[in-house]
């Protein structure tokens, strides 16, 4: 088989009789058509290569950090070995016993990273407040409609709301139900029918960014 | 005039970090307990878990990291007690590596009650290990759940243990629960469990994504949800255990309030910036 054949051809094909096959399965249900095995192993499949491309992730990420590390790359490489040395920690004592059981790597995950991982999230509050006093300028219209419709919905989130006035819930919930979900069911629509169209474009081959350069 | 007007327009923004935290900081230390209303979406996840009949087997999506714990993990602290409580049996399963870490937490956490109850691991919920693939692996799950997890998060082989005796896919179970930080989430038991199976699905989302969500809750796909730490605090009042959530409350208050004092105050300044006298 052709070099061209094998790296431009074979995989368009994998990928249209595979997509097919599990489009017939989610779409179509008869007895006659018997899908059950292959749909579970195709399913299992790609479990399995969702793994190996983790593991590929990690080499990745760690061959960028070592490189840095032997540059000795300016305001990074310290952190290029705090990151290596912690990666390591935690496979190391998720690999005690059964897989990330030990009380070891409980008390990694719980402690450390627990309160690492929370902090980084909750920071997001007081660039939310800093960005909310500098972005939710009443300059038009739509920044009028923007800034009480964001007043509103936090009196509705927020027990607050309804201690100072029980309309602040009520048109919150309004806000959120009607105009919101018509936004976001337009955006789902929307995103949907582009997903489909992309899908197709792959399907037939029309579309082959997920092969890389070939 | 117009020398204080632009300082107060480019106001540093450690001072509102400053503001926000001496307010959350001050109710945290002197809560206000302001009452918090049950909303019709919380009582609607509380009463499609406790309407099932009793012994029904429910799955649990723990689909959020340590990152989340703070919103989500009341959520699913809550969702835990209700099944005890509610006498259902329980399958926690996690599309998220950091996801059966997390229920450990909660699983130690509620060691007393969970024996008080009665309940015992392996005879009345099991928790199954990391499940990797993103959506692969929920649609996996719903066709196979055996042959997807062959082993529990302990290493004890699905087929020894008691709870899954009789489970094959998702028509095996009552009830699909979502708690949710992302993506694989909602949508992915959306299309693999709840199109192909009629699962009915209740979820929990963070404050900030549940929004997105509302179009399904609209629509009936989603029959009840958690929105945010409030959505928690609210289902940890209707089962009568006020835990993390509850006393979160105050707190959530004053962010906001301060928040919108700042927004008032930015459009005041921009408002008398626009409108003062030329050259004063």
């Amino acid at each position: 088989m052709s070099l061209p054949f094998l790296k431009r051809d074979l995989p368009v094909v994998i990928v249209c009789v595979t997509g097919v096959v599990m489009i017939i399965g989610y779409f179509i249900q008869a007895p006659e058509i018997y899908l059950g095995d292959i749909l579970g192993n195709l399913s299992l499949i790609a479990s399995v290569i969702a793994g190996y491309a983790t593991i590929l992730g990690i080499l990745t990420l760690a061959i960028v950090h070592v490189k840095h590390l032997s540059k000795r790359t300016q305001g990074q490489w310290m952190y290029s070995v705090l990151l290596l040395a912690l990666v390591l920690a935690m496979i190391g004592v998720g690999l005690i016993g059964t897989l990330g059981t030990h009380p070891y790597f409980m008390w990694f995950y719980q402690y450390p990273l627990v309160a690492l991982d929370t902090t980084i999230y909750s920071v997001l509050a007081f660039y939310i407040a800093s960005a909310a006093f500098r972005a939710f300028k009443i300059k038009s219209v739509e920044g009028l409609i923007l800034a009480v419709a964001a007043v509103f919905v936090m009196l509705m989130n927020a027990p607050v709301g309804a201690a100072l006035w029980g309309g602040f819930p009520l048109i919150g919930r309004w806000i959120m139900d009607v105009p919101n979900g018509a936004a976001f069911r337009g955006f789902i629509i929307g995103s949907a029918i582009g997903a489909i169209a992309m899908s197709l474009r792959v399907l037939i081959g029309r579309e082959r960014g997920i092969l890389g350069r070939t | 005039m117009s020398g204080l007007i632009s300082k107060l327009e480019n106001v540093d923004r450690r001072v509102i970090y400053f503001v926000l935290i001496i307010a959350v900081v001050a109710v945290l230390l002197n809560p206000i307990g302001l009452p918090v209303p049950v909303t019709t979406p919380t009582r609607r996840y509380h009463d499609a878990i406790a309407s099932l009949p009793r012994g029904s087997l429910v799955l649990v999506g723990i689909e959020f990291d340590a990152g989340a714990l703070p919103e989500n993990g009341p959520m699913l602290e809550a969702t835990m007690r209700l099944l005890i409580k509610s006498n259902q049996r329980f399958v926690l399963a996690s599309l998220w590596s950091g996801g059966p870490a997390v229920a450990r937490i909660y699983l130690d956490k509620l060691k007393t009650v969970i024996d008080s109850s009665g309940k015992r691991y392996g005879e009345d919920f099991v928790l199954l290990p990391y499940l990797v693939g993103g959506e692969t692996a929920a649609a996996a799950l719903a066709k196979d759940l055996k042959n997807t997890a062959k082993n529990d998060y302990f290493g004890t082989p699905v087929t020894d243990i008691p709870v899954l005796k009789n489970v094959k896919d998702a028509k095996d179970f009552s009830l699909a629960i979502c708690i949710t930080a992302g993506t694989p989430g909602v949508e992915e038991y959306l299309r693999q469990w709840v199109s192909p199976y009629n699962m009915p699905l209740i979820a929990g989302a963070l404050g900030v994504a549940a929004p997105t969500y509302i179009p399904y809750y609209n629509s009936g796909q989603i029959k009840g949800m958690l929105q945010g730490l409030r959505g928690a605090a609210e289902l940890e009042l209707i089962i009568g255990a006020p835990s993390s959530a509850v006393s979160s409350m105050d707190a959530l208050s004053a962010g906001h309030l301060v928040t919108i004092v700042f927004i008032v105050f930015g459009n005041i300044v921009f408002l008398v910036k626009k409108y003062q006298p030329k050259g004063k």
